[in-house]
């Protein structure tokens, strides 16, 4: 690959041919402050933040979009620019519910982290700000559209990364939103309910439902896994608070970060008031609660028994797809070497 | 058999190389969504082709480029058809059959059978569809063949996958990026369980029981004798229960009550049983039958490595603590083998890693240090290897690859007058399995349609099913209530459930009619009739 | 049809259709686009009717063409020979066209074209003022042709250009004279086309594409619409020449779908293209393909941009992308795609045929060929012009444009559309350019051109502008989707009074901003509207802001009624018209006694700015408003028994005012009411200022003036006549009189010299001098011929006087007669009493002989470009200069005030005038005010009485009062709607006495409404109080 060299705020840089301006600066440890530049998606220029000059152009540009070039001067820290960021942060501002306080985003939230670093409070346009009713017709997560900055992100993932189309612009000038058509529920429309939107999100637009008013974002632990559904073997971040998964998440691995529903949504039943948290022996033909010792005994007697009067093949043993590698060589280990039969499957074939 | 293994030859990530996919038997985007968006990436930003064979309109049919639908159990025909094409044409790679293979005359004579024509009989795929599809497939410089349940669940299972290395040798489609026979599993750990050796023929490593070598070293090992005869896989252990040869049975983490077919009959099985431990973290249909439940934990709950489809080993963390009075289901499996009067002392999953690798090449150079920074694909087999993305590079597992001609099987069961339509079953997006998970997550439930049956319009017609309507499916082993769901994207003459519910569990008409070899039973073609449920009879 | 198989063929064709488009006896060519509206469609049906029943549908020929262009006559046509143009033809109209013009060659002169200024008729379109300025090259067909046959369009050389690219160049070539020809993009931006086509043709790839954008979106602008309805073959033809230059086998027609007759013809024209072989495979045998698709828009504005409307092709929402990678690059399907406006490609075939050189001989250095205007607005002769580049705005909008529509001041021009700027009357005479306009913050855009007079309120235009922009705001960039918002919110603000100073600085940051960051044209030019106007009118919104006033009384909020928020003195004009309505006169007169105390003499010398701002004016006439006072106020004068009673003197401060002019006496007059004592100063033997001394009594009768001056000095104020400060009285000795404010009222009474040789001869008078002469009675010998010279009120006035005084007069003005700044009713008198008036001439030289005037010398001069006040300046022509006899010369050129008693503390300007605080009428020596002319200059009587009204307040205020005038009584005149009755007659014509009456003396040329004439021109008035 063709390397190029730039300079950027008076640093010398070289990166690959095709880079864009606004990467090749953070791989020098120029932050250049953004909301719908994100990695894995297609540049859109939309939140206009993300600005620079750029020297011998007229017009600011949109680092996130354009390729740097040989010899190019780029400066992040102009006057122009920074007005232009304050203009933004400032607009946007104008139009948000600035609650922060009850936002599951506070602390996470790219507004809120560059009104922050720009000292802005609150916008001095001062205007209509749009009221609508959140959206929480899906089981999964809501949509506050009082706090979408109309980024787009959500869109592009939801057309490149997953190709599903559910959602998009629409409207128009200020009441521009992303909508599903007409407004349905997204039940109704193509969507799969992958969240990739919500992962996406920057702001606290799009937020789960499990996690609300469950912790701040600080408080809760974070755990990076495996996902327990499909043969993928997607990588994921549990979210985790006083024992309980309340989030799920996912950067990287073969997935790269994306999930689908059951991956992203679907870990309800790891603290589901169903689970068995005790032994059960039947005890005239019921099933009762009974204590470790009490059931180890009743297994190990009863295959014992079994064992002794018809053989060792007269026993079978299923292991498990679920369980882990570890669990499952155990488990053929016990079948193999303690009970002493080779019957033992797993439902590989269903 | 072809190969020397059976396993996703390549990885995920580079399945975005490839020029053609062949998607055959795999619902990819909702049994595999993360697999299903790869795909649909190279296609609609690569300029990938796709083929999609299903009896069913997937959604990956929107973003085909040809569709052959299929009737359901008529994969052989079809794949040799496309052969025959390929070989007709001069499409095949004769400088890989050449170098890399053998046994392809003994093919060759096979294919002249099919040609387009006579497989349009036997699949109902036009003739032209089928030559289209060969052209592209055989004309590409890569060519993915991406598979799942959909081939294998089948009394011709083991043909159908044989017959589709043959296409994938014929081409010279095996051992780069961007190209291979990539069966996709459909659960988390189906490759792990298999790896480890939980199959009834082979010891942890794909060690066969058979060969006493294999038995020796494990006996050295872990200090014991082993049985010398393979066990019984899953359904024969069914079959044998009610022969009243197992008598016992141990089943963690599994609900055949679900999932297995024929369940009439799986309950049958398990009741006759003296004696059923059943560990699982919920009340499953299956547990509800045993004798004692020991309450295991969730993934959340403890350390361990999972195996994915495509052979990477990767570390599941423990989260959170053991709900209630659960444990790990490893501890369990300790305690147990210890009162049966075996005593295995491992502190840490991480030990038992150790022993693995110690006694199964394939996962010979796997640690959990080594795991730490994501995941290993075996083969592995030394401390310094680096993992295996792609296999059968230079050569085969087993040397040079085979060709194993095989013919057109009818299924064990075809539609007659009494129950003119084909059943095939499957999965839907919102629900894994048979639900012990996914059925308790609320909003999964909230918006997964259940208790769905696919008819074609035309078949509704026909039996004057209304859409949304309830209907009874009977076939030769029971019958079900469900709701129709009228749709073209189910050809005529086969209707489609998914098999996650247990209200209406599709397997209590499943055929347990098994493959010879992989003893995998038919769930994809079975005979049915339905009728309207609330009919005043 | 066959398909034309090769050249040849296509020759052959088209030399069948020249002949037989050649070949007619009488056509009759009709609009049967943009005239549909106005009823062409019928007029076309009973020509088809008539002419059948005459038995002459075969040898007439009726032929549907597009737009002609002359919009504000529809429905127009055309009939060859003879090219005579019937305009505002109706069906009943064509059996007589039939008869007279057809069969008979006779012509109907009402049908026929009169020039407005000359009243003169005109047969021939091409002799049309309005077209005369034209050059048609886009327009070539437009009303010549049938657009739905090709035939037509191969008569007129179509697709010769095509065929002589395919037989004659290479695309390298083709790009090359199209690069020569200078051609730029015509949808606004103004890229060079032919670099375009090379940037295209040299990016990589194999397929590629060309687009024409004909998502015409502009507010206002409608040429790309007229040209794909009047004219589509061109269009085929240009893209066909581009995809053939380009590399691209594929073309599309992006147009929308609100043009269905656009859409219509085009789809005809690409048919027929390709039934006659020029459109599809191996097109004449050349092996080139070309296919054109047609995709109709959804009329999203934001789909003119390039990117926007490739999205919008290829299925997505129309929403621009980053450029950089330009369409040239990677365009549709991620293709290399030329996009080129309609008119750009129309201009292609000309190019081609007539080659680079001609087209570039047409235009400026940078800016080459013509531009296409669609006229709108405020403008006479609204239409498409099409007009080469380095036209002035003056010659479009006047010349052509027929000026402003009821010879309304011209205010602004809107160019470009919404994304273009308010062009303000000082650029009228700027030769247009792409980069001429964007110097001046507007630009080209697609060629929208709207005319505003004064009463198109700035704000509100950007308010509207600002509006249609985030309403098409695709939403997708925050600064075009909030900015233009909040933008939005302030300019409505501002035109409801609800904005505040702060939010101009806002305003004007957010204008910046949203320009700087937007990512696409329409968000980076959104501003320009709002940037122009506050540029060029920052005084409106400062109005509207500040002063919650909105001096173009279009913005409801914040006006009361035109006429009144006119009136300098804020007469409540609309209440004493309903109460005269009413029959209420003496309540009308106390109405109009509030601010004004000299309602007989408004009534007879104002200069009614009221008049020129009554929206009743715009239907038909003025409300006569001036005259509905003198009414009131001669009735009162001629009814009451007694004059008015003193008013009580509550306050203990006595005031000095000098000067008893209307200023000094207005002032006077309130502070009088509020119960000060008041003496006035005045150095004539009379009191009355300028109104005695200055306005003839054939205008203004001493004895009126001297009436309303009694009723002031009834309410208690001191005159002293006779008595000059700073020769009878000292000025400081006013204060040592008691005298705690001194109001400085003196008018301008002095007159300005011309300094050209001769003003000091025997016969040389001073407009105001003379004027002052003959008012007092004073004997003035003129001789018999009298040259005056200037423009203005005093000019008219001493010529007049001169008339009456029996002498040949001759007025010399070096501007022209719009420019004169006299009163229009005064001009029209005077040239009626037969006042020679010649303009455009400059005097340089008053000759005499043994020191008697005996003539001057001249010379001829022409305007020249507005100077920074907004007038155009005379430039006299060399060699022109001729010689004119005379016996006595009158100048009149300028007055002056004479301030030479004033203490040396008081401040006076450069233009000799006082300096006071703007707001409290405070010269800076302390207790001393100044108002009137002797603060602003010559101006009006009324404009002298609000001075003297506010300085009153002033006054107040300084002496401790709340600066409340006290209303003696409130008059609620009684307004309801449902009275709200207008009456549909026409103004009454103000009576005068007759011309041979009024020059033998000095006897009121006006004479007062009769009672019922007052009561019936009032309720003509609209009522614009009421609102709605």
């Amino acid at each position: 690959m063709k390397q190029i060299s730039l300079i950027i705020d008076g640093k010398e840089v070289r990166v690959a041919k095709g880079t864009t301006i606004l990467e090749a600066a953070k791989s020098v440890g120029i932050e250049i402050p953004h909301f719908c530049y994100y990695p894995e998606l297609k540049p859109t220029a939309a939140c206009r933040m993300c600005l620079v000059e750029v020297e011998g152009a007229k017009d600011l540009i949109a680092s996130c979009a354009f390729q740097v070039a040989e010899g190019m001067v780029v400066r992040t820290q102009t006057e122009r620019v920074i007005k232009a960021r304050k203009l933004v942060i400032e607009l946007l501002l104008s139009n948000h519910p600035l609650d922060c306080l009850t936002c599951e985003s506070n602390g996470a939230c790219k507004l809120q982290k560059y009104a922050y670093q720009l000292r802005i409070s609150s916008s001095s346009y001062q205007g209509e700000r749009h009221s609508y009713v959140i959206d929480e017709s899906n089981p999964f997560f809501i949509r506050d559209y009082n706090k979408c900055i109309l980024c787009g992100r959500c869109v592009m993932a939801d057309k490149y990364v997953q190709f599903i189309g559910a959602i998009d612009y629409t409207h128009r000038g200020f009441n521009t939103k992303i909508s599903s058509p007409f407004d349905r529920p997204l039940q109704e429309t193509p969507c799969i309910f992958c969240g990739e939107c919500v992962a996406v999100c920057p702001v606290g637009a799009l937020m789960e439902k499990n996690r609300l008013y469950k912790g701040r974002i600080w408080e809760l632990k974070k755990v990076n896994t495996i996902c327990p559904y499909c043969g993928v073997g997607c990588s994921i971040t549990l979210w985790v608070k006083d024992n309980e998964v309340i989030r799920v998440t996912s950067e990287g691995g073969v997935n790269k970060g994306s999930l689908c529903v059951k991956g992203r949504f679907g870990y309800d039943f790891i603290n589901h008031s169903d689970r068995l948290t005790t032994p059960l022996v039947r005890k005239k033909g019921k099933l009762v609660e009974a204590s470790w010792e009490e059931a180890i005994k009743t297994v190990a007697d009863n295959l014992h028994k079994v064992k002794k009067k018809f053989g060792a093949s007269a026993i079978a043993g299923l292991s498990s797809a679920k369980c882990t590698n570890e669990e499952n060589y155990l488990f053929q280990k016990m079948m193999r070497a303690v009970i002493g039969t080779n019957n033992v499957d797993h439902c590989a074939r269903l | 058999m072809a190969f020397g293994s059976g396993a996703m030859t390549n990885s995920i990530n580079d399945l975005s190389q490839a020029q053609v996919f062949l998607v055959i038997g795999s619902n990819t985007t909702e049994a595999h969504p993360i697999i299903g968006i790869q795909i649909k990436k190279a296609v609609s930003e690569n300029g990938a082709k796709l083929i999609v064979i299903d009896p069913r309109k997937i959604k990956l049919v929107d973003f085909a480029h040809i569709w052959l639908a299929q009737k359901p159990g008529t994969d052989v025909a079809i794949i040799n058809g496309l052969l025959y094409v390929i070989l007709s044409e001069g499409l095949v790679d004769k400088k890989f059959i050449r170098e890399r293979t053998e046994g392809f005359e003994e093919l060759k004579k096979v294919l002249s059978k099919y040609t387009p024509e006579a497989v349009e009989k036997i699949s109902g795929v036009s003739a032209e569809d089928l030559r289209k599809a060969a052209r592209l497939f055989g004309q590409a410089k890569s060519a993915s063949i991406i598979y799942s349940m959909g081939i294998t669940q089948h009394t011709t299972g083991v043909d159908n996958v044989l017959a589709l290395a043959n296409l994938a040798m014929a081409t010279g489609n095996i051992g780069r990026e961007g190209v291979g026979i990539n069966p996709l599993r459909g659960q988390n750990n189906v490759q792990g369980a298999c790896d480890v050796g939980c199959l009834p023929d082979v010891l942890p490593g794909y060690q066969k029981v058979l060969e006493e070598a294999n038995r020796k070293k494990f006996e050295q090992a872990w200090n014991c004798r082993l049985p010398e005869e393979p066990g019984l896989t899953v359904v024969e252990m069914t079959n044998a229960a009610l022969d009243g040869k197992i008598v016992a049975m141990y089943i963690m983490g599994e609900n055949p009550m679900l999932s297995d077919p024929d369940l009439t009959h799986v309950k049958e099985a398990l009741e006759s049983l003296d004696f059923l431990v059943v560990q699982d973290i919920f009340l499953t249909e299956t547990a509800e039958l045993a004798d004692v439940v020991l309450p295991g934990v969730s993934f959340a709950e403890k350390d361990g490595t999972f195996t994915s489809t495509e052979r990477r080993v990767q570390r599941v963390r423990k989260v959170i603590e053991p709900i209630g009075g659960a444990r790990p289901d490893w501890q369990i499996i300790l305690e147990v083998s210890r009162a049966l009067g075996y005593s295995m002392s491992y502190a840490h999953p991480s030990e038992i890693m150790t022993e693995i690798a110690s006694l199964s090449p394939i996962y010979g150079g796997i640690t959990y240090e080594r795991l730490e920074n994501g995941g290993l694909q075996w083969p592995c087999p030394t401390p310094d290897h680096p993992g295996t993305p792609i296999l059968h590079r230079e050569k085969f597992s087993r040397g040079l690859g085979k060709f194993h001609p095989v013919e057109y099987k009818p299924p064990a069961e075809e539609p007659d007058k009494n129950y003119p339509l084909i059943l095939t079953t499957g999965r839907i997006l919102f629900q894994y399995h048979t639900g012990t998970m996914t059925r308790r997550s609320e909003g999964i439930n909230e918006i997964t349609p259940t208790r769905i049956v696919e008819v074609n319009p035309n078949d509704a017609k026909k039996y004057r099913i209304e859409d949304g309507e309830e209907i009874l499916v009977i076939s030769r082993r029971g019958k079900v209530k469900a709701r129709a769901n009228v749709t073209t994207s189910i050809r005529p003459g086969t209707i489609f459930m998914p098999f996650h519910f247990a209200e209406s569990a599709a397997n209590i008409l499943t055929n347990s009619a098994l493959d010879p070899i992989a003893k995998i039973p038919e769930l994809k073609v079975c005979a049915v009739r339905v009728e309207i449920a609330n009919k005043k009879q | 049809m066959r398909k034309l198989k090769d050249l040849a063929q296509l020759k052959a064709f088209q030399k069948k259709a020249q002949a037989k488009f050649n070949s007619y006896w009488k056509r009759v060519r009709i609009c049967l686009t943009g005239c549909r509206a106005y009823g062409a469609e019928d007029v076309r049906d009973s020509f088809l009717k008539e002419l059948k029943k005459k038995k002459v549908q075969n040898e007439i020929e009726v032929v549907e063409t597009g737009c002609h262009g002359f919009c504000a006559r529809a429905p127009v046509l055309v009939i060859d020979p003879g090219e005579i143009f019937y305009q505002r033809v109706t069906v009943e109209d064509v059996p007589s066209i039939v008869e007279k013009t057809l069969l008979k060659d006779e012509l109907i002169d009402n049908l026929l074209y009169h020039n407005p200024e000359t009243g003169e008729k005109i047969i021939r379109a091409s002799d049309i003022p309005f077209y005369r300025k034209q050059t048609r090259i886009v327009l070539r067909n437009l009303g010549q042709i049938d657009p739905k046959n090709i035939s037509h369009y191969l008569a007129r050389d179509g697709y010769s250009a095509f065929v002589k690219v395919l037989t004659e160049l290479s695309p390298e070539q083709v790009i090359e004279e199209i690069k020569q020809s200078g051609l730029r993009g015509r949808g606004g931006a103004g890229f060079p086309t032919g670099l375009k086509w090379e940037l295209t043709r040299k990016a990589k790839g194999s397929k590629k594409y060309i687009i024409c954008n004909a998502d015409e979106g502009d507010p206002g602008a409608f040429m790309d619409r007229a040209v794909l309805e009047g004219d589509p073959h061109s269009i085929v033809e240009g893209l066909l020449i581009a995809g053939y230059a380009i590399g691209a086998d594929e073309g599309y027609i992006y147009v929308r779908a609100e043009y269905p007759i656009a859409v219509q013809h085009v789809k005809i024209a690409v048919k027929q293209a390709e039934e006659h072989g020029l459109l599809g495979q191996n097109i004449l045998g050349t092996g080139f393909n070309f296919k054109i698709n047609i995709k109709e828009g959804a009329g999203a504005f934001v789909c003119g941009e390039e990117t926007a409307l490739i999205a919008s092709i290829e299925g997505k929402r129309g929403m621009p992308r980053p450029r950089p990678p330009f369409p040239a690059q990677s365009g549709l399907w991620a293709k290399p795609t030329s996009i080129n406006n309609v008119e750009t490609l129309a201009n292609i075939a000309w190019i081609i045929l007539n080659g680079a050189k001609k087209f570039s001989s047409i235009g400026t250095e940078k800016s080459k060929g013509t531009k296409i205007f669609s006229l709108a607005g405020k403008v006479n002769n609204t239409g498409l012009v099409e007009v080469p580049f380095g036209i002035t705005l003056r010659e479009i909008i006047f010349d052509i444009g027929g000026g402003v529509l009821r010879e309304k001041k011209f205010k602004a021009a809107q160019m470009g559309g919404p994304s273009g700027g308010c062009i303000p009357a000082r650029y009228l005479d700027l030769p247009l350019d792409y980069e001429s306009l964007v110097e001046i913050g507007s630009m080209v855009g697609s060629g929208g051109l709207i005319v505003m007079d004064e009463a198109t309120c700035m704000v509100e235009i950007a308010r509207f502008f600002m509006d249609f922009v985030q309403d098409e705001s695709c939403g997708k960039c925050t600064p075009c989707r909030i900015g233009t918002k909040r933008m939005l919110e302030i300019l409505t603000r501002a035109t409801q009074g609800r904005a505040e100073e702060k939010d101009l600085s806002l305003l004007l940051e957010l204008a910046s901003g949203v320009k700087d960051t937007s990512l696409c044209g329409l968000g980076k030019t959104a501003p320009n509207p709002v940037l122009s106007t506050m540029q060029y009118f920052e005084d409106e919104y400062k109005a509207h802001v500040i002063d919650k006033r909105c001096p173009a009384f279009a913005c409801e909020a914040l006006y009361i009624s035109p006429c009144s928020d006119t009136c300098p003195a804020r007469t409540e004009v609309h209440g004493y018209v309903a109460l005269i309505a009413e029959g209420m006169f003496k309540e009308a007169l106390e109405l109009i006694k509030e601010t004004n105390p000299f309602p007989a003499i408004c009534g007879r010398v104002c200069h009614h700015p009221c008049e020129a701002r009554c929206r009743r004016g715009d239907i038909d006439q003025p409300v006569a408003l001036r005259a509905l006072k003198r009414f009131v106020a001669d009735r009162e004068l001629e009814w009451r028994t007694s004059p008015p009673s003193a008013v009580k003197r509550t306050k203990k401060e006595k005031v000095a005012i000098i000067g008893s002019g209307p200023a000094g006496l207005a002032a006077a007059h309130q502070l009088v009411r509020m119960g000060y004592g008041v003496t006035v100063f005045e150095s004539l033997p009379v009191a009355g200022g300028m109104l005695v001394a200055g306005i003839p009594n054939y205008r203004l009768p001493t004895e009126i003036v001297q009436l309303e001056i009694e009723d002031i000095e009834a309410l208690g104020v001191e005159i002293k006549t006779n008595t000059t400060i700073g020769k009878d009285i000292s000025f400081d000795d006013l204060f040592k009189q008691g005298y705690k404010a001194i109001l400085v009222a003196v008018g301008a009474t002095t007159f300005k010299k011309m300094n050209i040789p001769g003003e000091d001869l025997d016969g040389v008078y001073f407009g105001l001098d003379f004027l002052r002469r003959v008012n007092f009675g004073e004997r003035v010998d003129l001789g018999k011929s009298v040259i005056v010279i200037g423009g203005g009120n005093v000019a008219v006035d001493s010529a007049r006087t001169a008339r009456r005084l029996g002498c040949q007069v001759n007025l010399l003005y070096r501007r022209g007669r719009e420019e004169m700044l006299a009163a229009r009713e005064e001009i029209e008198y005077a040239l009626q009493e037969k006042v020679g008036m010649d303009f455009l001439v400059v005097v340089t030289e008053i000759i005499g002989q043994n020191g008697k005037v005996v003539g001057a010398k001249c010379l001829r001069t022409k305007l020249g470009p507005m100077d920074i006040t907004g007038r155009r300046q005379p430039i006299p022509i060399e060699g022109s200069e001729f010689t004119l006899k005379a016996d006595s010369v009158i100048v009149a050129v300028g007055q002056g005030s004479d301030l030479s008693f004033l203490p040396s503390k008081v401040g006076i300007s450069k233009r000799g005038t006082i300096v006071v605080d703007p707001e409290t009428f405070a010269t800076n020596y302390p207790g001393v005010f100044a108002a009137g002319d002797v603060v602003t200059g010559p101006a009006t009587v009324i404009e002298a009485i609000a001075a003297g009204n506010k300085v009153a307040i002033a006054i107040d205020k300084y002496l401790g009062g709340t600066g409340k005038i006290v209303k003696e009584r409130v008059v609620k005149p009684i307004l309801v709607k449902s009275e709200k009755l207008v009456s549909e007659k026409e103004r009454h014509v103000i009576p005068t006495i007759s011309v041979e009456k009024r020059i033998a003396n000095f006897k009121e040329v006006e004479l007062p409404y009769s009672e019922e004439m007052a009561i019936e021109e009032a309720k003509r008035c609209l009522k614009c109080h009421l609102k709605e």
